[in-house]
Formats: C-alpha cells, structure tokens, sequence
C-alpha cells in the first residue's frame, strides 16, 4: 500500500489521485469516507463492542495526503515551465531534477552546463526564479497544448528496496502516515475511531485547519514522516532523529509543545512493549498536531513519526524494521490508552 | 491593601514559579492557592491554562474574559552528551547568543550555566547549535535528577527591588499574573469574571486561543507587559518606565478598537491613573486570538512597560503594576460596554 | 515516410539503451555488447586497444584511404575515495561534474555489485546561497559501515541513476547522452552506408576516456593513421539560463568551424548539407575544441579532422536532454559524405 501511495502524485491542492486511492482502500475494508469541502477524507470505525468502557473514548488519528511539488506560474516564449515551490523545498536539490506533469508527462529541472558557467555563477546557487522545468516543447503553443499554468509538477517516482532492509521514495511524507493509519483503520478497536486524511499539510496545515472546525477527540494521534537528521558530518547535537532508532515521539516543534504526560505516556508504552523509540531531538518545522492542539477549546495531541531520510526530495529513505516498531507502538498505546479509558479526560471546556 | 512587603512577596513568588511554555504546572499551582479564597470556579484546560471564575453577587452582568499568560521563555533539553552538557533548543523568544554566561534553572532547582562551545575562525556565533548547558553533572547524575530529553530550563534570577522598580525574570508575565490576581482580591463587579492564567503564551499565543473559545465572553481584557524604550540614546522612546501602565492601541496580532480603548484611557482618566498609548510593531499577545475567537469578541488591552524583556533582568516600575491593577479594577467594575466619555 | 519513423523509433530505443549503461572514464568495457549490437551488423572486424578504445571496421573500396569517426564511449561520473566513520560513501568527480546538481541525485556505485545509492548532505550545514560543496556531499547506499566496507572500495566508479524517458517531440532526456547521442549517430550513419558503396574504409572508434582529457583519442589516431577524421560530439544547445548560446535543439545537427577543423572537409559536410537538404547548424570555436577532435587533428603529420555535434541541453547532468531528430539527421549527413567522398581524398591536402 505505501509503495502504491508513494507512487502517487499529491502535490499540496492537488491531492485527488491519493485520495481516491485512500478513499478505494477505505471502502474495501468496509469504512464509508466521507470528504469535507477541502478534500480531507475522514473515516470512521466504531467500537468493536459497543458495551466496553472505552467505546466512551473517541481518538482521531491523521496523517496528511499532500506533498511538497512545484506549481507552475508560466510558460515562456522557447516553452520553458516556471515555477515556484509548493511547500518546503529546498532549491539546493531541484537542478538536474525529473519531474512529471499529470501523473505521466515527464519534463526536467534544466541548470546552465558547467561549461557556460562563470566562476562566480559556480559559486552561488540559482534563485528558484532562475530555474525552469523542460518538457520538450517547441514554444508557449506547443506546451501549452499539455500544460496549464496552475498544473503542478511532482518529482518522478522513486520507489524502490534500499539497502539493508531499507525502501526509498518519494513523499514518504507522509504516505508512510496513510498507509500506517489505512492499516490501523483495517483493524477493530475498543474505542471510536476516526481516521483523517489532510491536505495541503505541507503549505501550512491548511487541511487541519478546517478539519479541527468540526472533529472533536479525546486524544488526537498524528502519524508523520519526520526527518531523520543523521547525514554525514552532521554533529551528535545537530541529529534530531536517526534512521533505524524506531519510531518518534515528538517533544515540541513550531506548532505545538506535547503535553508532558502524554509524552510519558508513550515512553512508557514503548519501555513495556520493546519498542525503541527516539524524541524528536529539534523544535523546528510542524505538523497538523499544531492546527489541532488549539482547534476549538483545544485537543490533546501528540506525534509519533517514522524517522526518514532526505524528506522533501525526491529520494527519501525509510526502514521497514522502523515502521514496524511504529505499527506496533501505535496499535499497543491505543490499546492502553482504551484500558486506562475512564472518560472523558479532564479540561475539555465550557 | 495588604503593606507593600506583603504585596511585592506575591510578586516574588511568582515570578521566581517555573513556568517554561508547555509545563506550567509549578506556575499553575501557585496561582490556584492563591485566587482560592476569592473563586467560585478554578480548572484547568487541556492547554494547561488556568481559569478563575468569579461570580456577581447579583445577576445580570455579562461574561468576561481577563486574560494573562502564566508561562515564561526558556529552552529544552534536546540532547545530552556522554560529557553530561546538554544541547537544547529556544522556548519561545529566548536569544540564545546574547544570554551567554546565565544561568538556568531546571525544575529540579539545578542550576546550568549556558555557554559557547569552541568556534573555529569564521563560525557563526549567533547561532543556537553553537551553544550548550553546563550543570557540572554527567549523564548519569542528570538521569537521577529526572533531567531527560524534553526536560526544560528556565533563568535562574530572583526578583531583585529598588524603591522605584523591580527586576527578575519572568516579568513578562508573571507582573500581568500578579495585576490578576490584586484585581481579583479587590474587584466588586457584576459582571460574571473568569481570570484565565493562560498557557503557551510565548510560543504562539495558544492558550488563550482554545480558553476563548471555550468561554465564548462578551468582553476580553488582556494584561501583558510591553517594551519599554526609555534607554540611553533612544531619540523616539514612546514606553517609559514610572509613566502609568500603556493601553493598548496595536502590536502585531490586533488593533483594538478605538471605542474600546477609548473605553479604558477614559476610565483611566476619570480615575486619576497616569497612563500611555502602547503601539508596537513587533510581538504579539493574548488579545490577538482572543479577539478573532468564534464571532469576534470586543477586546482591549493593558500592558505594564518593561525594560530588558526576555532576559534574566526584565524591570518594571512599581508605581505601574499598581497603576495597572487599578485601572484593570475600574475597567471590571465599570458597566458594559464600558463606553467611553 | 514510415522508413524514416522507424528509423526514429529505433533511434529512440537505442539512445535509451545506451543511457541506461554505466561507462563512466576508464571503465568502459561494459559498453562492449551494446557497441556489437548498434554497430557490428555493419562492421567486419572490431578489436579494443590497451587503452580501451574499441574499434570497428566497414570496408571500403581497396586503396581509397580511411576515414576514422570517433564518438566517446565515457561519461562523465564520480568516484569512491572513502567510506566514512558512519559508513557513507565519499567521492571525488570525474570529468567536468556540476556540483550543483548532485544533492538528492540518484546514483549507482559500481561496487562489488551494482548498489543504488543517492547522495545526501548535512541539511545543518547548508549555506541558503551556497552550492553545498562536493567535498561535504556523500552517497547513501542505506547499509552500515561494515557492510558498505564489505562492498565498495576506493576507485570503485559511481554513475548518475536516472533513466531515459522521452519528452515531447522526439526530445530524450537522460543521463550520459554525452555522448551516447554519438555511438548512435554513427550506428546510424553504419547503418545507412550498409548496402551502399563508398571509397574509403570506415573507421568507427569509441574512444575511451574523453571526459578526463581526450585521452582514448590520441592514442586511436596514433594507431590508425586515418587520412581524414571526424569527431562526434554533443555541443550546449540553448537554454532559458544560456541564451547566448546559439544552437538549438531540434534544428538540427551543428557543425563546428575554427582552427581546429579542416576548412575544406567542413566546406564539404556543409555543401552536402544543403544539397541533401539536412538543416545543418553553425557554431565558431576560436580554440582547440572539447572534444576528440582536438587531439585527432594532432597525430602523425596531422589528419583533415571536422567535428558534428548534437545539440544538447544540461550538459554532464543526469538530465542531458535531446533531440531524437537530431541524432538521426547527423547520422544520415555523416553517411552521406563518407558515400560521396572522392576515392583517394585528395580534395583535402592543403594546396598553398
């Protein structure tokens, strides 16, 4: 299912193709998704039985559709794409990039050979208005038979096996969340469930943000692909997660500080289940947990990751033996979260 | 009114509380013995702010949001090395490279000295990676202190008086706590009042956002410190220290409606109580979300000057803070809306 | 015109064929099978030199001379210097890399098997304007050290992993079309010359070791002694950030004049251009060019050498982008001239 996701193309605004994908997977388990006017899927699964205390409890778990991508702003005279970036890219890794338009039409990031380039070109990198997608096109008519200005393009499709037990792809971020929380969704629980599937995370929790309007929960779980800092020379201090370490807890980022016991909460649920489980070592970035957390009279939330490499390229990288231990951190606190159920917890507003 | 030593204890105990964005709970307790005797309601909210209700006597009043965040810049732990120095990351707006040499305080009374590692030639030093935390203890002895990944740090200053001032940390807020907690004691409205200690202030005005929304009020009075500029050399100071509390005109998450502010300079000046136009363009505050929640809800705004925000040596005049209490009393009591003339 | 399109097809599907295969410098051996499948039906003999030149015969008539065409078989690469303490792979450049276009590129370490691998960078130590320099990138083969130790050494060859896909109008994109556009403009040309008489014998070499200094070409001109020389190339074809470049892709093949050339061959490439009406354009080069055609000109007394290139655009990186037309079109005019060259290519001595 994630190799399936991954090689979808949902660029923030743009994320029909993995929706109805999300959405067909949904209906095959036997869930009805519903959609909001965003496009958010959200799905519901109630209690295995009805009569059990923790069909009281109501948790939401999320994990976004969209990923980053460039949107395209014109098309000039020769037949050149230009674009700006949807979401965090960073303009370091587009030269001499693949891209496709529509989920097929393939076109590249084109860079000045290095023959052409002056010294003091090499040693700057290109504003992103520099940069320009080619797709073969003779002229403006001609691309524009096959492009729109306000089309996006996506990076090609990566998937593969990696290394030692390893899969590469694109958008690991966060189809790995989807297919995650699709296969949690499969399964029956004490309590209620319900699954979200956002849009335009990557543009600024945008999807959340409308989502938060209406879902209430006792808890919110949000499944994410967080970036596994661990690249050469980067300093132990500067590692804000490691591929291989197990699944993530976040601590705090931009938009949100977790609350303390439920951090605990899952520690100690990791400690007991044998799973290892890293903090998120850094404050920077954010995720829907930050738009849900103050949603209303807010919400308890908290983020459990896979760590992934070289997120918001076209190549990132994930551990199978990660995602495991992170199905299984996950499924084991939503069990202990339903048998400490003693609903609903406390501070939930006027 | 309780004699001055009695009245700056509050303040001392308060702002020497813990109270780091995130994990208020220290802040939070003190806050709740205190207001005890003169609630009628005390909760907490998921955020971890604290509401305070204080009924009418009568019926009839309308429902009122006083809101002053409780919690205080800081850092946390992000990683800690087999040496026992710990690497962390801002809470808030805390300006790491210009706080080289203070010192923190964890929860657990530890204190850290925060320090720049080795720089070669050309490093940056304005960066937060450059620096780290020194308790003297290695991992192990951390480890037993409960000081983990997560654990935060706030500065270690106790409040220090003049006849005039004050100066600690965690002025900014705990002076607006301290401004709630008097008005609270000495107020007579009839209006249904709830005093919101409001958490996550300083990491992006949270908790006030989900406690607004929660008491849907009429009415929302936000009390916050603000920058004052009456330092050497500041041709265009506009804040100054001693020159009555500031009524809130802008900063950057609200422009409070002329009637309302009107509202309150009035008040301030039928009463006698000095007062200054507050109109920043940086920081935000509590009143920014507070204003914007569900429908829109009729907010203003009362800031006690403070020099020196977001270090260890935040001053504040005391002839202010008294100032604002007042003023804050009179705005609760007067009826509503509070019109102004 | 269905001749012509399957001609095209073919093109296409030998261009990405050729892609596909790893030859970075020194290492291209591994090009052999595909040089015996695009140009061996039409050759008699073919050999490799010690330098890993290979060469491939089409016989002319008996005493009309030799022609030699030379299309380079290298691309440029990278190369493993170390694996690290946290068992990435570290690597120097080989030939002319762009280090701008490597971060997040995919890539294939040529270790004891083929591992793909992608290059990665400390996202804390990059510089908002700054290219992240070559010496702080590394590859990721996603095994640890011990592992990656097991299976790659220093010296192994790294090469760009990106596959050929075709844009609009016949236009390819992929890597190392530097030059494999060449091996099969002259598979085109041996291919068109097969069942046609022409005098000289056809000398078609893929040299070795372009990229790192022409290096394969002084060697194939000091053994093969040609009478005349032309040298296969690709040349920048315009961009919206090279404007001031003035070949374009699509317009057909370019044909290259400046003292590196031999006036009167390129005067006659240039006349049967016009007169078998293959669109034909013109760069200036004021020195000793980029490309074999540098060092062919050079060997013994000298040979008449000319250069034909193919436009290209993004030139040594994995999204070198061309046009199938192009290729075909330089291989028809190269086929045409060697069928009506004068048997004993006298034309071209210097004649003061």
């Amino acid at each position: 299912m994630l190799e399936k996701l991954s090689r979808l193309d949902g660029v923030a605004g743009q994320e029909k193709a993995v929706g109805e994908a999300i959405a067909a997977r949904l209906r095959e388990i036997g869930l009805i998704p519903e959609t909001d006017r965003m496009g958010n899927i959200i799905a519901r699964r109630e209690p295995a039985d009805p009569t059990d205390p923790a069909a009281a409890v109501h948790m939401l778990l999320c994990a976004h559709m969209d990923e980053v991508g460039l949107l395209i702003t014109d098309i000039t005279a020769e037949g050149f794409l230009k674009f700006s970036p949807v979401g965090g890219v960073d303009r370091a890794v587009l030269p001499a990039k693949r891209v496709r338009l529509h989920g097929s039409l393939p076109g590249v990031v084109g860079i000045k050979a290095i023959h052409l380039q002056k010294p003091e070109e090499r040693k700057k990198l290109p504003e992103i208005d520099a940069f320009y997608i080619d797709i073969g096109a003779t002229n403006r008519e001609d691309a524009e038979k096959q492009v729109k200005i306000g089309d996006m393009a996506c990076f090609e499709d990566s998937w593969r096996e990696f290394g030692s037990e390893l899969f590469m792809g694109k958008a690991l971020d966060d189809r790995a969340g989807c297919a995650l929380l699709l296969e949690i969704l499969a399964r029956d629980h004490p309590c209620r469930l319900t699954g979200a599937f956002t849009v335009q995370e990557e543009i600024g929790l945008r999807g959340a943000q409308v989502l938060a309007n209406s879902v209430r929960a006792d808890l919110v779980v949000v499944l994410e692909a967080t970036a596994a800092l661990d690249a050469p020379e980067t300093e132990p201090e500067e590692t804000v997660t490691v591929l291989g370490g197990g699944p993530v807890c976040y601590l705090m980022d931009a938009g949100a500080v977790y609350p303390r016991e439920l951090v605990r909460a899952v520690t100690d649920c990791a400690r007991t289940e044998g799973v290892p489980l890293q903090y998120r070592r850094g404050a920077a970035g954010g995720n829907d947990a930050g738009a849900l957390q103050t949603a209303g009279a807010g919400l308890r939330v908290v983020t459990l990751a896979l760590p992934c490499r070289y997120i918001h390229t076209m190549h990132s990288v994930a551990s199978r033996e990660d995602y495991r231990n992170w199905k299984k951190l996950i499924l084991a606190f939503i069990a202990r979260q339903c048998a400490a159920a003693t609903p609903p917890p406390p501070g939930k507003g006027a | 009114m309780p004699d001055s030593d009695e009245k700056w204890r509050l303040l001392r105990e308060l702002t020497a509380a813990f109270g780091p964005s995130g994990q208020e709970d220290e802040v939070r307790r003190l806050i709740a013995t205190t207001a005890t005797a003169r609630a009628d309601e005390i909760r907490e909210d998921t955020l971890g702010s604290l509401i305070v209700r204080r009924r009418p006597a009568t019926g009839g009043g309308r429902r009122v949001m006083i809101c002053a965040h409780m919690d205080e810049i800081g850092v946390m732990t992000t990683h800690i090395d087999e040496a026992g120095f710990l690497r962390f990351a801002p809470v808030g707006g805390f300006r790491t490279a210009q706080m080289e040499g203070q010192r923190l305080r964890f929860q657990s009374g530890l204190t850290a000295v925060l320090a720049r590692q080795f720089l070669e030639p050309g490093q940056d030093k304005t960066e937060n990676r450059r620096y780290y935390l020194d308790t003297g203890l290695g991992p192990e002895a951390l480890a037993a202190q409960g000081i983990d990944v997560g654990a935060m740090a706030v500065f270690a200053a106790p409040l220090t008086e003049t006849a005039a001032t004050v100066s600690g940390k965690a002025l900014d807020n705990r002076i607006g706590c301290f401004v709630l907690l008097e008005a609270l004691r000495r107020v007579r409205s009839r209006h249904d009042l709830y005093f919101v200690f409001s958490a996550q202030e300083e990491v992006g005005l949270r908790g006030a956002k989900t406690a607004a929304f929660a008491l849907e009020p009429d009415a929302a009075y936000i009390v916050d410190t603000t920058i004052a500029d009456d330092i050497p050399r500041n041709p265009v100071a506009t804040l100054r220290l001693g020159a009555g509390p500031a009524v809130k005109v802008m900063d950057r998450t609200i422009v409070v409606a002329p009637a309302r502010r009107d509202a309150v300079a009035a008040l301030a000046q039928s009463a006698g109580i000095p007062f200054q136009w507050e109109i920043i363009d940086r920081g935000g505050t509590d009143a920014g979300p507070v204003h914007l929640s569900r429908g829109g809800v009729a907010t203003a705004g009362i800031a006690v000057p403070v020099r020196y925000i977001h270090s260890p040596a935040e001053t504040a005049a005391k002839s202010d803070i008294l100032q604002a209490c007042d003023l804050l009393v009179r705005c609760l009591e007067a009826d509503f809306p509070a019109e102004s003339g | 015109m269905s001749e012509s399109t399957d001609l095209l097809l073919w093109v296409e599907e030998i261009l990405a064929e050729g892609s596909a295969l790893s030859g970075v410098s020194a290492h291209e051996a591994g090009l052999g099978p595909y040089l015996a499948k695009i140009w061996g039906p039409s050759c008699t003999e073919s050999r490799t030199d010690a330098l890993g030149n290979q060469f491939y015969l089409k016989p002319g008539r008996r005493g009309a001379g030799k022609i030699l065409l030379a299309a380079h078989a290298d691309e440029i690469g990278l190369v493993v210097t170390a694996v690290d303490e946290k068992g990435f792979i570290r690597f120097a450049p080989v030939g002319g890399v762009d280090e701008r276009a490597l971060p997040a590129q995919a890539v294939m370490v040529h270790g004891r098997r083929d591992l793909p691998g992608v290059i990665c960078f400390a996202a804390a130590k990059r510089l908002a304007d700054k290219p992240i320099p070559l010496a702080h990138l590394a590859v990721d083969i996603g095994y640890g050290r011990e592992e990656t130790l097991a299976l790659v050494r220093p010296g192994d060859p790294i090469s760009f992993a990106c596959e050929f896909k075709l844009l609009l109008n016949h236009t390819g994109t992929g890597k190392a079309l530097d030059d494999r556009a060449g091996l099969v403009v002259l598979a085109v040309c041996l291919r068109d010359l097969t069942g046609r008489t022409h005098g000289p014998d056809v000398l078609a070499v893929a040299t070795a070791q372009e990229e790192v200094g022409c290096r394969g070409a002084v060697t194939t001109a000091f053994q093969a002694r040609p009478d005349a020389a032309i040298a296969v190339d690709v040349t920048h074809a315009q961009s919206p950030d090279a404007k001031q470049v003035t070949a374009q892709l699509g317009r057909g093949p370019v044909i290259a004049r400046g003292p590196n050339l031999h006036p009167l061959l390129t005067e006659y490439l240039e006349e049967l251009a016009q007169s078998e009406r293959i669109p034909l354009q013109t760069e200036a080069i004021p020195r000793a060019t980029g490309t074999d055609a540098r060092a062919l000109q050079l060997a013994g007394q000298g040979v008449p050498t000319a250069l034909i290139s193919v436009p290209l655009r993004y030139m040594h990186t994995p999204v070198e982008t061309i046009s199938a037309q192009d290729v075909l079109l330089a291989g028809k005019l190269l086929a045409a001239a060697i069928a009506g060259l004068s048997p004993d290519l006298q034309e071209l001595e210097f004649r003061y």
